[in-house]
């Protein structure tokens, strides 16, 4: 059976006008086709204003394609009376964590996406308690958000994504503002989104030991798609990944220098445990 | 840290004037208000003193703390009680000299204005001390509600009202930050005549806005994506609803007038026209 | 003498509250000058308060510190000598930028100082060279710059006030890789061409890695370590039980040295590159 494609970009170009903020350059897209099936978790790759806050804004209607058609779930997001269909298809989770909690209580945010939805109050607190359970925040339900850390906000911003029930998740860099710790603390719930719940996860970043963990990575620069498929068979192309400003997995690059040196080593290595193993292997067999 | 203020005055705790309905404690807030100016006499003033005492006690909020609410008004009170002593004619004489003149009703007065400011602010520092801003926000949208009919904006004024709460903190932190900055190169803040003060302000405030506006449009955005309309047909998760407790304490307020009007029934006016 | 000292400086949070905890505990520290120093640690081990006594930004609770063998607060010229003396620049440093042009707002550090006009726009042209800003982006409104050019503006904009000391907390933060890695060639090019102190307080070991010559650890208010890259690099078991996040090459090192290959430690690509050479060269 083919695999349900829930966010499809056909053909796509759009363009900031100048009164946009952006500067003309950056940020525009240009013939872009991507299918993102169903319960993926594709991470977005590309140095800064090669278009990928751009797609992810394109996905759930904030902008509209100036040609091309992007649908979500089979709705066309450039209809002005699909916006809020869209928008409980795919939610949204920003970089700034201060800039998008509305509530002065924890649980009170949590609750805003539901409350604008017209849901009954009683489901509203279900919902509420098991998106806060499920990010591991609901001790801090009754918190004032602006005494949470930077991690914990950003996943208080994730249950209130939860709570509207998507199906699909766009995180537009959401651990660039965060400290190591923090950062841990999003993927991993970013990862539970996606393998407990099969949330579609759509995780816009810059961080390859992030990008890893994802099933598909696409890179991008210039507003197109340059490199597309698995982690490993991406990574692997690491001069040209180098080329696109961006960095490899340092355990991948490793790898990348010795098999150059002449050291028989595979150049599908992803992290440090099959780094390791991987030089183990040449070593011991020597 | 400068990231640990409070809004508001909050107390945190459990009894049972915390666990008032908000709406009911705004209400409780005015009636009691109109009350303290119903007394005429020195027995009602101490049944409306013994109230103040009596629920500042049930609230369990410390008296340090109350004090330290009373103590900005210290002065007016001192000030204003001044005046009526030296100015207040009528009842007997108590002191005639020179261009000295002091009457009873001149202290009546004066103990009465003081007492029932120092009342007025005890309580409605209560209402703040024993209700979170958001609870304050919640229960004036709904007291507030029927001028939806006269087209006046309720729930968006609300909502409003709601973000600068949250953003109170944000903004105050940024401000903390870019001051440190601009010290670093040197700004000079605390020195300097009144115009050099205001113009050292704006290192200070053009990052503050620039940096406010975008905070502004990613909010927006972010309040898009999250459904947000601003029109009707919005629900909410917490649900204002009236306890037995809310009726008790009406009953009890309702008890207290009748205590201040048989009170000034019974020992008449303590000021003599 | 070392250009920066601390004596048994502590300096408490929320004072006077229930809450109030010490962010740093009794430090003594002297720094050399001409190092490059990287400040790690989780956040909340008290990094950024230690950097910000050495421009008596905070003042401490007790103990005394010395820039150039002068108590910053012995007198109130010292501590506005301390200012000009050791440059700070905050963590997203760009939202400190106010004036119309990117030139007046560079020159507002030495305007402070009370420099001439002829010496400020020697400053400020300088400075600009160093972060790499072209000339002609200098009569722009720093408000149209982009994100890595405006970081790097704010960025002159200490640099300009030719401080001893250049203290940069989190330069990189929110940058991707290219931003990144202009700022840390920026940042070493800097050192060697003016031979002044730095300070970079950072998250990334990586980061410090590259550039440092000297990494300093704090952990729980105290200084953990304090030497070169090499000696603390290689206490990588007690880097990560402090909650630190080691550089993955040093992971692989870690795992092979378990294995019993006895490699030693690495912490960039290059370095663990040649040593796996080197021990598979021989066998090969």
């Amino acid at each position: 059976m083919k695999e349900k494609v829930i966010i499809k970009f056909d053909n796509v170009s759009f363009a900031y006008k100048a009164d946009e903020g952006e500067t003309a350059a950056t940020g525009v897209v240009d013939g872009f086709s991507l299918d993102v099936p169903e319960g993926q978790f594709l991470a977005v790759l590309g140095h800064n204003g090669c278009g990928k806050s751009t797609i992810a804004k394109l996905m759930n209607g904030i902008l509209v394609p100036d040609s091309g058609k992007v649908t979500v779930d089979g709705i066309d997001t450039s209809e002005d009376d699909n916006v809020i269909d869209v928008r409980k298809t795919v939610g949204m989770v920003f970089q700034n964590p201060d800039n998008q909690i509305v509530a002065t209580i924890v649980e009170d945010d949590v609750a805003f996406g539901p409350e604008n939805l017209g849901v009954d109050p009683k489901e509203i607190r279900n919902r509420v308690d098991d998106a806060l359970k499920a990010v591991g925040m609901y001790e801090f339900r009754g918190r004032e958000p602006h005494r949470l850390s930077g991690g914990q906000k950003q996943r208080v911003a994730i249950a209130g994504v939860l709570a509207m029930n998507t199906k699909c998740v766009v995180m537009d860099e959401p651990t660039a503002m965060l400290d190591p710790h923090g950062r841990q603390e999003v993927m991993d719930t970013i990862r539970m989104l996606n393998k407990e719940r099969g949330i579609t996860v759509i995780l816009i970043t810059h961080y390859m030991d992030e990008a890893v963990k994802a099933d598909r990575v696409v890179v991008m620069d210039n507003g197109k798609i340059v490199l597309d498929g698995e982690p490993r068979n991406v990574f692997k192309n690491v001069e040209k990944l180098k080329a696109l400003g961006l960095d490899v997995p340092q355990a991948t690059e490793l790898a990348y220098r010795l098999k150059k040196a002449g050291f028989p080593i595979a150049d599908d290595i992803l992290d440090e445990e099959e780094c390791a193993s991987a030089v183990l292997k040449v070593l011991e067999v020597k | 840290m400068i990231k640990d203020i409070t809004i508001g005055q909050y107390f945190n705790g459990k009894s049972v004037l915390h666990r008032l309905d908000a709406r009911m404690k705004i209400i409780l807030t005015v009636v009691f208000i109109v009350s303290i100016f119903l007394c005429q006499n020195f027995w009602s003033l101490g049944l409306m003193v013994l109230f103040t005492l009596m629920t500042v006690i049930v609230s369990g909020v410390p008296f340090k703390m109350v004090l330290r609410s009373i103590k900005p008004i210290a002065i007016i009170v001192t000030f204003t009680s001044l005046i009526n002593i030296f100015y207040v004619r009528g009842g007997t004489s108590l002191v005639d000299w020179r261009f000295i003149h002091i009457t009873t009703n001149g202290v009546f007065t004066a103990l009465f204005m003081a007492t029932r400011i120092v009342c007025l602010v005890v309580i409605s520092s209560m209402l703040t001390y024993t209700t979170t801003p958001t609870m304050l926000t919640d229960a004036i949208e709904k007291l507030l509600s029927p001028l939806k009919i006269f087209k006046i904006p309720v729930s968006t004024l609300a909502m409003m009202m709601t973000l600068a709460l949250r953003f109170i903190p944000t903004l105050v932190d940024e401000i903390d930050r870019i001051t440190n900055a601009q010290k670093a190169r040197g700004a000079n803040l605390d020195d300097g005549n009144f115009v050099q003060r205001i113009k050292a302000l704006v290192p200070i405030i053009v990052p503050l806005f620039v940096s406010s506006i975008r905070r502004a449009v990613e909010l927006a955005d972010a309040m898009d994506c999250r459904c947000y309309t601003g029109g009707p047909g919005r629900t909410r998760m917490k649900q204002m609803k009236f306890h037995l407790r809310d009726f008790a304490s009406l009953f009890v307020i309702l008890v207290l007038i009748a205590g201040i009007v048989v009170l000034n029934y019974y020992f008449g006016a303590v000021l003599v026209k | 003498m070392p250009v920066l000292s601390m004596k048994g400086v502590t300096h408490l949070y929320n004072k006077g509250t229930p809450s109030q905890s010490k962010a740093i505990d009794n430090i003594n520290l002297d720094i050399e000058e001409g190092e490059l120093v990287g400040i790690i640690g989780h956040t909340g081990s008290g990094k950024s308060t230690l950097v910000q006594h050495f421009n008596g930004i905070l003042k401490p609770e007790s103990g005394k510190i010395f820039v150039d063998g002068t108590d910053i607060w012995s007198s109130k010229k010292a501590t506005r000598e301390a200012r000009f003396k050791v440059g700070l620049c905050f963590q997203y440093p760009e939202y400190q930028l106010f004036e119309e042009t990117v030139y007046k707002d560079i020159s507002f550090g030495p305007k402070n100082m009370g420099l001439n006009e002829e010496e400020i726009q020697k400053r400020v042209l300088l400075a600009a060279k160093y972060v790499g800003l072209q000339q002609e982006l200098l009569e722009k409104s720093p408000f149209d710059l982009s994100g890595g050019e405006k970081r790097r503006a704010a960025i002159a904009g200490v640099i300009a006030m030719q401080p001893k000391v250049l203290i940069l907390d989190e330069p990189t933060a929110g940058l991707d890789p290219v931003g990144r890695d202009k700022i840390l060639d920026m940042i070493k090019a800097y050192r060697e061409k003016t031979g002044s102190t730095v300070l970079l307080v950072s998250h990334s070991m990586e980061d410090v890695a590259k550039i440092a010559t000297k990494v300093l650890v704090m952990n729980d208010a105290h200084i953990e370590m304090y030497g070169t890259v090499d000696e603390v690099y290689s206490h990588s078991e007690k880097l990560r039980e402090i909650g630190l996040n080691i550089p993955q090459v040093s992971k692989v090192f870690e795992i092979l040295n378990k294995k019993g290959l006895n490699l030693g430690s690495a912490y960039t690509v290059e370095k663990a590159a040649e040593l796996i050479l080197s021990k598979g060269g021989a066998a090969v």
